[in-house]
């Protein structure tokens, strides 16, 4: 077939519930798209509705995918109580860890989904995009997994001490993250987001066991999947980080799709979650997108679709969140080949 | 310990290591003070007991038997230990060598390269550590002012800083330093061929992994 007989919004929708489809839908992934409007990662972006809007649109044109990504879910954190740091080029960080003891966690503020400097301008822009998408596109939402935002707010390696000294104050702080990521979603849902996607790499086996998960992680995380859903969007979960010895329990999330690093690989993942959720991801941000070539990338991702036992029910895209800097290149590279490879 | 019960230099390095590796703050201090008190070789003490326990440690997490809270608690027990038994140490004792290590500029992630420092400062290495958020001129400045490092080791966990290993590299070799040291690098996104491309020396993918690695780069077993 040389023309494409779907609209980016029915292939994703169609691909998620295991049906057919033209070809395997394609996500560029996640990296900040303001050097595309020639701007800077700074306060003055990150607030600019229109801007942010802008750009994630000319990023869904330039790379000609199929959804459109907003970038980082607001600053929860700051909402929280947090003081920031706004550097000249990057993403936002807070300043000084909040919690420390209980009484600190039990003097976090509630976020606001409405007054969240950055949230009140992604929302602003969801509708801008809802607009201008139609039903051409799903505008796609970023909300950060429970365990990353206690980190940022406790301090990941404190934390993680938490976790074996004082397993209460964690479960404190998940408690408000996670009725707080519920009223971002419901603000999100307002605003009309079809897609959230959830990273969450602090309770991913690169930090913590596959028994503290079950028992720490994974009761807050089926909450927020819940929320995403009951807001009107499909949950994408990220389990960022040596996957496999949690893979039997990230289906209790009963999100709708799971997306994976490039240590899972993506058939393996498909024929465990065959008929229940789709896969996404698997393709090498660092040696391939970053330090490889538009050849190699083509290669690479031939590889992971030639393996794939069905052709539905996976989404390909970067096994991670790309950093600012990537190769455009490469990341088209990974489109184009899932076209061309991906095609029923 | 109970009474005056005389503990045998092996049953106090079992203690030490036990400690550490159960991350047990209370048995590692008093098994410290029994080697202390027992006249035991504080060097020996650190390594059969110590280290030992941190190496089983190191392999536990590298088999995914362990995770960050122990690997961090079984850390702070450690540092606790070294506290103790630091002050008892004899002066000439060979170290393998020096490592100068930081996080490379504009990356804060050092919970890996604060978990390398442990293992290489077990296994005897002397470890500088430059923090986090390390310019390349800090590293130069730090050789020039020590005078002598071994191995120049550098850590980046992100594809954005990651290029931040190379501009160290070039700064050494400006500064005339490159061929007087070895240049060690990791974190997640690091990569052999990496390693390669930027000039390095060696690479490894994990902290038990780079102490071998270290090892060899100064010729070592
Ligand atoms: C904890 C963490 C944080 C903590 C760091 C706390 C701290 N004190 O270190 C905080 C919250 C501060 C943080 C901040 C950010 N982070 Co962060 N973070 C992580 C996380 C979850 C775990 C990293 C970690 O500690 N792993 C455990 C340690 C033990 O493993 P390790 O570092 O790999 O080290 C081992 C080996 O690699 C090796 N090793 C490491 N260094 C060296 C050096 C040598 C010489 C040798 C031989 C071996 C070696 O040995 C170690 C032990 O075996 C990762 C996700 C992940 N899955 O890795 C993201 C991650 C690294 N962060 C990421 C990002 C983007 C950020 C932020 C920009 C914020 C954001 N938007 O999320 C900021 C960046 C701030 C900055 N300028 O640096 C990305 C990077 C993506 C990319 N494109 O590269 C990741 C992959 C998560 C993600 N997908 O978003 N983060
Ligand atoms: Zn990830």
């Amino acid at each position: 077939m040389s023309t494409e007989q779907m609209t980016c919004k029915e292939r994703v929708q169609a691909a998620v519930k295991y049906e057919d489809i033209d070809r395997l839908p394609v996500f560029k992934g996640y990296f900040s798209p303001a050097r595309l409007v020639d701007r800077k990662m700074n306060y003055s972006f990150f607030t600019d509705a229109e801007a942010i809007a802008e750009a994630c649109w000319q990023a869904w044109k330039y790379f000609d995918d199929d959804g459109i990504h907003l970038l980082d879910g607001g600053f929860m954190e700051e909402e929280f109580g947090a003081d920031s740091i706004w550097p000249e080029n990057n993403y936002p960080m807070i300043n000084h860890i909040l919690v420390t003891d209980h009484e600190a966690a039990d003097a976090l503020k509630e976020p606001d989904p409405y007054k969240d400097s950055v949230f009140t301008a992604i929302l602003k822009a969801t509708e801008i995009l809802r607009k201008k998408a139609g039903d051409e596109v799903m505008v796609c939402g970023f909300i950060n997994g429970t365990f990353n935002y206690a980190a940022r707010l406790m301090g990941t390696e404190n934390m993680m001490n938490y976790l074996a000294t004082d397993p209460e104050l964690v479960h404190k702080v998940c408690r408000k993250v996670a009725d707080a990521q519920v009223r971002y979603a419901k603000a999100y849902g307002e605003a009309g987001i079809e897609l959230i996607f959830m990273p969450d790499a602090t309770s991913a086996p690169a930090c913590i066991s596959p028994k503290t998960y079950g028992k720490m992680a994974l009761p807050y995380l089926k909450e927020a999947v819940k929320g995403f859903q009951d807001a009107g969007a499909l949950a994408m979960y990220h389990p960022c980080g040596g996957e496999y010895p949690i893979i039997d329990q990230i289906g209790q999330t009963k999100a709708d799709i799971y997306y994976f690093s490039e240590l899972v690989e993506l058939d393996v993942a498909q024929k465990i979650f065959v008929d229940r959720a789709a896969v996404a991801g698997t393709v090498n941000g660092s040696r391939e997108l970053f330090l490889g070539t538009p050849e190699i990338v083509d290669e690479h991702v031939k590889g992971i679709i030639d393996r794939l036992k069905y052709r539905t029910g996976a989404i390909i895209m970067p096994g991670c969140g790309l950093s600012p800097n990537c190769k455009y290149e490469n990341v088209k590279a990974m489109v184009d080949a899932t076209k061309e490879y991906g095609k029923n | 310990m109970k009474g005056d019960m005389k503990m045998s230099k092996e049953a106090i390095f079992k203690q030490l290591s036990h400690a550490v590796f159960d991350g047990d703050d209370d048995l590692v201090v008093e098994a410290a003070e029994a080697a202390i008190k027992e006249g035991i070789d504080a060097t020996e003490a650190i390594i059969e007991g110590l280290a030992a326990g941190m190496t089983k440690v190191g392999e536990y997490y590298e088999k995914q038997k362990y995770f960050l809270p122990e690997v961090i608690i079984s850390a702070e027990t450690f540092k606790q230990g070294i506290k103790i038994l630091e002050p008892h140490l004899s002066k000439d004792i060979a170290s393998p060598g020096t490592v100068l290590m930081g996080t490379v500029i504009s990356d804060v992630h050092d919970i890996g390269k604060n978990i390398v420092i442990i293992m290489l400062s077990a296994s005897g290495f002397k470890v500088i550590d430059l923090g986090k958020d390390v310019p390349p001129e800090a590293f130069v400045n730090k050789i020039k002012e020590v005078g002598k490092v071994d191995i120049v080791a550098m850590s980046a966990l992100m594809t954005t800083s990651m290029m931040g290993m190379q501009d160290v590299v070039e700064a050494l070799k400006k500064e005339g330093l490159r061929d007087k040291v070895k240049i060690m690098v990791g974190g997640a996104p690091v990569s052999q061929r990496f390693t390669d491309d930027i000039g390095a020396d060696g690479y490894a993918g994990d902290a038990v992994e780079g102490v071998r690695v270290a090892k060899r780069l100064v010729g070592v077993q």
